[in-house]
């Protein structure tokens, strides 16, 4: 809807602009120019009026305040204007008599009431700095402004103006109030949120077109006599249709996509900095014709530098405290990150020194479990098996004491009976062979193994010395629990036990089948009916070893299994 | 003859079986090694039935000793393991015949009196 009404005003201020430059190229200073333009100059402005004070009605804030001041400003134009058109095209006034006329009031009072709706306009979050350094920007600005009006407008207007005094002062107060105008366009420009440019610069657009009309309106005035129609009239239609045009815009821009505040762009920062680089060309080429710069100029010049250089202290002493504040923040950071590792790295021998007890913990249970287990065993053996041994022999006696045959075979047999599940108890509990050595308890396993007939295992051993008591228990048990394994996953498999190290550099255990293999499982724990191989790592681990099964299907299976003999001595599993 | 074995209950069982045979005598027995080995040297026994699983160096060491202290002794050793193992080991230190504690009374008779070598395996 809003979109439709901007291109309608934008092809209107199109139409109005070019059949407006049409009378003037085509037939200037004939009547029918002089209606057009003026009309066109009058409807601009009043249009401009409308939308903006539209434009304010529906807005907030701010907004609404800013878009009804620039709305007033224009209406007070349009007014003037009017009043103009009505002296000039209806009563048919020469327009050199029109100088200064009511109309006049209306023109100077439309630039108070535009400079405080840009002023209002919303801006980007402001501190004390910002503001003191926006004073002194729109100082440098006005100071260059002045340099250059001076130059061009003001000066000339100021020596050659009527001696009438109302005259003379109006024609000043145009290119005064046009320089007010500029700085402030200028400064908002630099200060103004974006996210909604487009119909700000139409805004600034149109106000310095605006401006500059003006003051070459009163520059041509009191220096030719003004004509009643000038290409310069152009200025103000295009302007104020500008103006309205941005009064669309930003009502359509504020119930749009929103204001979004992004960072400006760097070239704003040096827009304060053109206008002085223009009066320094300026200085340069009037020095050059004139041979000198008049005293207004020479002060004027004074007091930009002035400007310039409390500006420049400020931003050097901003940038002192910026940096201050940096070399703060830096050595904060340091000293955090100091903390941090040092936390980091506590925390960590924490974790490493609650392993370590973890692990002797473990260890400890697992000597203390071997304890026992020895300790029951030999109770069993000691007490147990040899009165159950001394009971049996007894019974041989009750045959020559004419007891009954039957009654003594079922008393047999179940001493029997329990002489065996003592002597499987015992050999659960600990191997009592073991005491004469790990070897010779591996081959009394190994050839029990072999003569069941389900597996064919060799042994090759390749200790240099014999490792201590709980390390050759646990090697035992590694070796039995791998060697049940195969018996139960590869039956009929060729297996060969490696056994190699020495108490110095630990030892080396490998069980090597084969038989089909299987597929370890992706998280490293054992397929299901394959126990014992964790069981062998945690054996294997509680000690400082580590043990580590190679298998694929069809590949045969090789469980390889490190243990130090001392505690002390650990390492981690080698990758695969 | 002789009797050493560490179990005393085993001692006393296996004395008052042996002393029931007719043609067996039991001179004396012993709780030990040490023991066992002086026991042999003074009585001079024609059998002794010795224990293997024994501390201070168990059977092995007792029957080497005693094999050379007592010259033309037989040696049955008798033992709560039933492994080849120990088996071999007892025979190469001097033992005539290998007995299990598991073994029939009958066995072990037959082994003293040296009528099998290997009786009770």
């Amino acid at each position: 809807m809003r979109t439709r009404t901007f291109i309608a005003l934008a092809a209107g201020a199109a139409v109005l602009a070019l059949v407006n430059l049409g009378f003037l190229i085509l037939a200037p200073e004939h009547r029918p120019t002089v209606v057009v333009d003026d009309v066109s100059e009058t409807i601009a402005p009043l249009v401009a009026a409308g939308v903006c004070l539209t434009t304010a009605y529906r807005g907030h804030g701010r907004t609404k305040q800013a878009w009804g001041l620039i709305g007033v400003s224009a209406l007070c134009w349009g007014l003037g204007q009017a009043y103009w058109t009505y002296e000039e095209v209806i009563l048919g006034l020469d327009a050199a008599s029109l100088f200064p006329s009511f109309a006049d009031l209306g023109f100077l009072a439309s630039v108070p009431f535009a400079l405080l709706g840009l002023l209002r306009l919303p801006q980007a979050e402001t501190s004390a700095e910002i503001r003191v350094r926006t004073l002194l920007d729109g100082l440098v600005i006005a100071g260059a402004l002045l340099f250059i009006s001076w130059d061009l407008v003001l000066g000339p207007v100021y020596s050659d103006s009527p001696t009438d005094l109302l005259a003379k002062s109006v024609g000043l107060a145009y290119p005064a109030s046009d320089i007010a105008m500029m700085t402030i366009i200028l400064l908002t420009i630099t200060r103004l949120r974006v996210g909604r440019r487009i119909p700000l610069a139409l805004l600034a657009a149109g106000l310095l077109l605006t401006a500059l009309a003006d003051s070459a309106f009163a520059y041509l005035t009191t220096v030719q006599g003004f004509g009643s129609s000038n290409i310069i009239d152009l200025g103000w239609t295009m302007g104020y249709s500008l103006v309205g045009l941005a009064a669309v815009g930003s009502a359509e821009s504020a119930t749009g996509a929103g204001t979004r505040e992004t960072r400006m762009p760097r070239w704003n920062l040096l827009l304060p900095y053109w206008t002085v680089g223009v009066a320094g060309v300026l200085a340069v080429i009037t020095e050059f014709t004139l041979g000198s710069l008049n005293a207004v100029l020479e002060w004027d010049l004074l007091f930009i530098i002035s400007v310039v250089l409390v500006r420049q202290f400020l931003f050097l002493s901003e940038t002192q405290t910026l940096n201050a504040e940096v070399a703060t923040k830096n050595d904060d950071l340091d000293r955090l990150v100091r903390e941090r590792t040092r936390a980091l790295t506590d925390s960590l021998e924490e974790l490493h020194q609650t392993n370590d007890q973890r692990r002797q913990l473990l260890l400890r249970l697992v000597t203390l479990q071997e304890e026992e287990r020895r300790e029951i065993a030999d109770v069993i053996h000691d007490d147990m098996l040899q009165s159950m041994i001394g009971a049996k022999m007894r019974t041989f006696m009750l045959n020559s004491g004419g007891a009954n045959p039957d009654a003594v075979t079922s008393i047999e047999g179940a001493i029997d009976r329990a002489i065996v599940r003592m002597r499987s108890l015992m050999t659960d509990l600990r191997p009592q062979i073991l005491d004469l050595g790990l070897i010779a308890t591996l081959e009394q396993s190994i050839a029990e193994f072999n003569e069941s007939g389900d597996l064919t295992i060799t042994l090759d051993n390749r200790l240099t010395s014999d490792p201590s008591s709980l390390v050759g228990t646990s090697i035992y048990r590694i070796v039995r629990e791998a060697l049940n394994n195969a018996a139960k996953h590869a039956r009929g498999a060729t297996v060969n036990v490696t056994l190699s190290g020495s108490v110095d550099e630990g030892f080396s255990i490998r069980i090597e089948d084969d038989g089909p293999g299987f597929a370890p499982r992706s998280n490293g724990k054992s397929p299901m009916g394959h126990r014992g191989l964790s069981s062998m790592s945690e054996r294997a681990e509680v000690l400082g070893g580590w043990a580590r099964v190679d298998t694929a299907p069809g590949k045969g299976t090789t469980v390889d299994v490190w243990l130090p003999n001392r505690l002390e001595m650990t390492s981690h599993v080698p990758a695969a | 003859m002789v009797i050493v074995d560490n179990s005393d209950e085993v001692l006393s069982a296996l004395s008052s079986v042996l002393s029931d045979q007719p043609d067996l005598d039991v001179v004396g027995v012993a709780g030990g090694v040490g023991e066992g080995v002086m026991l042999c040297r003074q009585v001079q026994p024609d059998v002794v039935i010795l224990d293997v699983n024994m501390p201070d160096g168990g059977g092995q060491r007792a029957a080497r000793e005693i094999s050379t202290a007592v010259p033309g002794v037989r040696i049955v050793a008798f033992s709560a393991f039933d492994k080849a193992l120990i088996r071999k080991m007892m025979l190469s230190a001097g033992a005539d015949a290998y007995v299990s504690k598991s073994a029939s009374m009958p066995e072990l008779l037959a082994a003293i009196r040296g009528g099998s070598q290997l009786a009770g395996i």
